[in-house]
């Protein structure tokens, strides 16, 4: 599997270097967290809530971060799951959002994902 | 058709995009990329899937939502009903099939001119009748100028009839502007310069024709194969009177083959000549119309006798005033026969009825006469230079199938001829040529010596060619006083004139106002078919003299008699062909009235296979026509023409009664 790498913090797409197997889906789970859930009027179970609970100032605490994020990455794995082929091995089969911190106007939080092989991969950003 | 397709003139609103389409072509589109770029991630949040599939896969969905419309543009029935996504390429498409708008259908209706005198009249064409503010003029088939002709002008297009002192009128289809309202009986306004034109009146309802026709009228048009509306098919002949009249309820073509079809004789070449009648039925209630005419006194026949001669075809008795009701003003109890005969030179039988081939004639037994005008001969008068001479005996009956009461005569004697008589065995007969000086009829008249040995005087031989124009009337002949020399007779050259025993009459009966109309349009060259005779009449009449509905009420419910017996009336006397009579409609019209059905329906009707009862054949054979009496409403096998396709009911308001039953 591969795809085009997206540069999260300049905000750009990266054509030099592309995503390879697990690690395009790591990042459609990323882009999937920071999508507004009902913005793809073809998949309107498509992205979560996280971003609009930060702008709506429903994130008043890390515990209620924590728990915006958690609910984020069951929609993501949820979502994800029903668009990824179940014959791939580099399908994602477990994302968790952890450790939600408010660090001012940011929220970092730490991210991993499982795929369908076993293969982890754990990325910390800010969103 | 365009030249080049434009699918962005149908492509939908994106927000009316079905989403399951979208994602079905995304799955499409997945997995035609899947099979050159395996690797490829076109999942939801990849970069190729949201930038590329995706919109892909939306604008897919969008060329395919604009092809089935652009398809449906191309389909007739979507067409018709309504549903139109690109209204000039429809009217092109139709057009190509030869459904183009025509503008408009102007508004159609009959008029009826009323006159004081009985003379001839000449009309501007150009003439504007006006009903309620609209303009409605004569068609161009009428002639430049408009001739109407006196009283009795054979052979002529528009001719006055009498309907009562100093009351004489004619009718005229007219035509104005699409979606005229004009009312039977309304009285127009015109520009018409006759004095002795004393009204212009509507006969019937106006037809308001069509309004420009939009892409679902030429669709359903083009969807009934109106592009084949000529004359030439049962099909397109339907079609074609549907185009020019489009309100008309009820129109059926019986052709060649058909059981209702008697006009269909095989040529010398034993081919079936192409023959189309067209039936036409304008509306459920046909309109009553009268006229006075002048019958003749038949000592023969003991009654009074003449052509019931009609501006157009009837439709059907007044019933009101009895069957065929002839009669002088004030008495009703005439008794009357009537007879038909047809004027198609090569039909001989019922299957011109109702139509303008068909003249009745009537047998009128009255003894308290009204305008009685007693019999006239005048002097005869020689017009050769000899001694011949001749006299008129009897008194002349004119005919059943003649409205000529009074005649001016030439007689000219054209040569010899050895005639068979009964009596005298083979004599020498003196043929003479007989000419009506008014209506040119012509016929011939063979003189017959007295005795063979010395015959002192030539009598006219009574037979069918005589009675055509000397019915009642006996013609003696001297070639010199107290002689008769037959040969002597050639060149010789009487006139004389008379009438018979007159009375005036007034006769009642309906007519459908718009045959004429119809015919107006049907005797147009350009409208007329090569090698197919194309006929048009009235339907046969099923007169429907007993409908009883027996039905069930529960209690407590009303029963809408009122609306029941309307929606029946309507209902039967708007069954053309295809549709026949059904009960279950009537049951249906019965439970929407409040009733719970109905438990019998019983009913009877007459068909009338012509207004007359008796047919006149060419050689003076008569024929009874039966009437048969259904109690199920549906013709039998006959041979009078009568089937299903060329029938019509007609249901007097008051025919129809209930016998309610409440439980």
């Amino acid at each position: 599997m591969r795809g085009v790498r997206i540069n999260f913090n300049a905000g750009s797409f990266d054509f030099t270097s592309p995503t390879r197997d697990f690690e395009t889906s790591v990042q459609n789970a990323l882009v999937n967290v920071s999508t507004d859930q009902g913005s793809d009027p073809i998949y309107p179970d498509r992205g979560t809530n996280l971003l609009l609970d930060g702008v709506s100032g429903r994130l008043i605490n890390n515990t209620w971060a924590n728990h915006s994020a958690n609910f984020a990455a069951v929609q993501t794995l949820v979502f994800c799951q029903s668009v990824d082929d179940p014959a791939d091995s580099h399908r994602l089969s477990n994302f968790t959002l952890s450790q939600a911190q408010i660090v001012g106007q940011k929220l970092t939080l730490s991210s991993q994902a499982v795929a369908a092989d076993g293969q982890r991969a754990g990325i910390i950003t800010e969103v | 058709m365009a030249d080049k397709i434009s699918l962005s003139d149908y492509m939908p609103s994106p927000s009316t995009i079905d989403t399951a389409r979208i994602v079905q072509n995304r799955e499409v589109g997945r997995i035609f990329l899947k099979s050159f770029w395996p690797e490829l991630d076109t999942r939801p949040n990849s970069v190729f899937g949201d930038t590329m599939l995706t919109p892909w896969a939306t604008l897919m969905a969008a060329l395919e939502i604009a092809h089935e419309r652009r398809e449906s543009d191309l389909n007739l029935t979507n067409l018709a009903s309504g549903i139109v996504y690109n209204n000039d390429f429809a009217l092109k498409f139709l057009a190509s099939l030869g459904a183009t708008s025509r503008g408009t259908v102007d508004t159609t209706g009959v008029i009826r001119m009323m006159f004081t005198s009985n003379k001839q009249y000449v009309i501007d064409p150009a003439s504007i009748i006006t009903f309620n503010g609209d303009n409605y003029s004569f068609s161009t088939d009428e002639g430049d100028p408009i001739v109407i002709q006196p009283v009795g002008t054979a052979d002529a297009r528009r001719v006055l009839t009498r309907i009562g002192e100093s009351q004489y009128v004619t009718y005229f289809p007219v035509s104005g502007t699409p979606g005229g309202t004009v009312a039977d009986g309304t009285e127009a306004t015109h520009n018409i310069s006759q004095s002795e034109l004393t009204s212009v009146v509507a006969v019937g309802d106006f037809d308001s024709g069509l309004l420009e026709e939009d892409v679902p009228a030429l669709a359903r048009k083009a969807n009934q194969v109106f592009y084949s509306a000529s004359l030439t098919t049962r099909g397109g002949a339907i079609n074609f009177v549907r185009q020019q009249f489009p309100a008309i309820p009820g129109v059926s073509a019986v052709i060649t083959g058909d059981t209702e079809m008697l006009r269909d004789m095989t040529n010398p070449m034993g081919i079936r000549e192409g023959k189309l009648d067209l039936f036409v039925k304008s509306r459920t209630a046909y309109s009553p119309s009268e006229q006075v005419i002048t019958l003749t006194l038949d000592t023969e026949l003991d009654g009074w006798v003449g052509k019931l001669s009609f501006p157009q075809p009837p439709a059907f008795y007044d019933l009101n005033l009895g069957i065929f009701k002839v009669t002088n003003f004030d008495n009703e109890g005439s008794v009357n026969t009537v007879y038909a005969k047809s004027e198609d030179p090569r039909v001989d039988n019922v299957g011109v009825s109702f139509s303008n081939l068909e003249t009745l004639g009537v047998l009128v037994q009255d003894t308290s006469p009204q305008n009685f005008q007693n019999h006239i001969i005048s002097s005869i008068t020689n017009a050769s230079n000899n001694s011949a001479s001749m006299s008129v005996e009897g008194v002349y009956a004119s005919s059943v199938f003649s409205n000529v009461y009074e005649r001016s005569v030439s007689l000219t004697f054209q040569k010899i001829e050895i005639v068979e008589d009964e009596t005298l065995g083979s004599v020498l007969a003196a043929v003479a040529l007989a000419v009506d000086l008014n209506t040119l009829e012509t016929t011939t008249v063979y003189f017959l010596p007295d005795n063979t040995s010395t015959p002192t005087i030539g009598q006219s031989r009574k037979d069918f060619e005589f009675d055509k124009l000397f019915r009642g009337l006996t013609l003696k002949i001297n070639s010199a006083p107290g002689d008769f020399v037959a040969g002597d007779l050639i060149g010789t050259k009487f006139t004389f004139s008379f009438r018979g025993q007159t009375a005036e009459f007034s006769v009642n009966f309906l007519i459908d106002p718009v045959m004429t109309s119809v015919e107006g349009k049907l005797s147009d060259p350009e409208n007329r078919p090569a090698g197919i005779d194309v006929l048009t009449r009235s339907f046969i009449p099923c007169y429907i003299n007993q409908f009883i509905i027996n039905c069930r009420v529960p209690s407590g419910t009303t029963l809408d008699f009122e609306t029941a017996q309307s929606d029946i009336f309507q209902y039967v006397n708007g069954i053309t062909y295809p549709a026949v009579f059904e009960e279950s409609v009537i049951g249906t019209i019965m439970i929407a009235a409040g009733a719970s059905g109905i438990t019998s329906l019983v009913k009877s009707g007459t068909f009338y296979p012509s207004l007359a009862s008796v047919f006149v054949a060419k050689d003076g054979t008569e024929t009874i026509i039966p009437r048969e009496v259904s109690t199920s409403l549906v013709p039998s096998v006959n041979d009078f023409g009568v089937g299903a396709k060329n029938v019509s009911y007609i249901l007097d308001l008051g025919t129809i009664t209930f016998n309610a039953t409440t439980f």
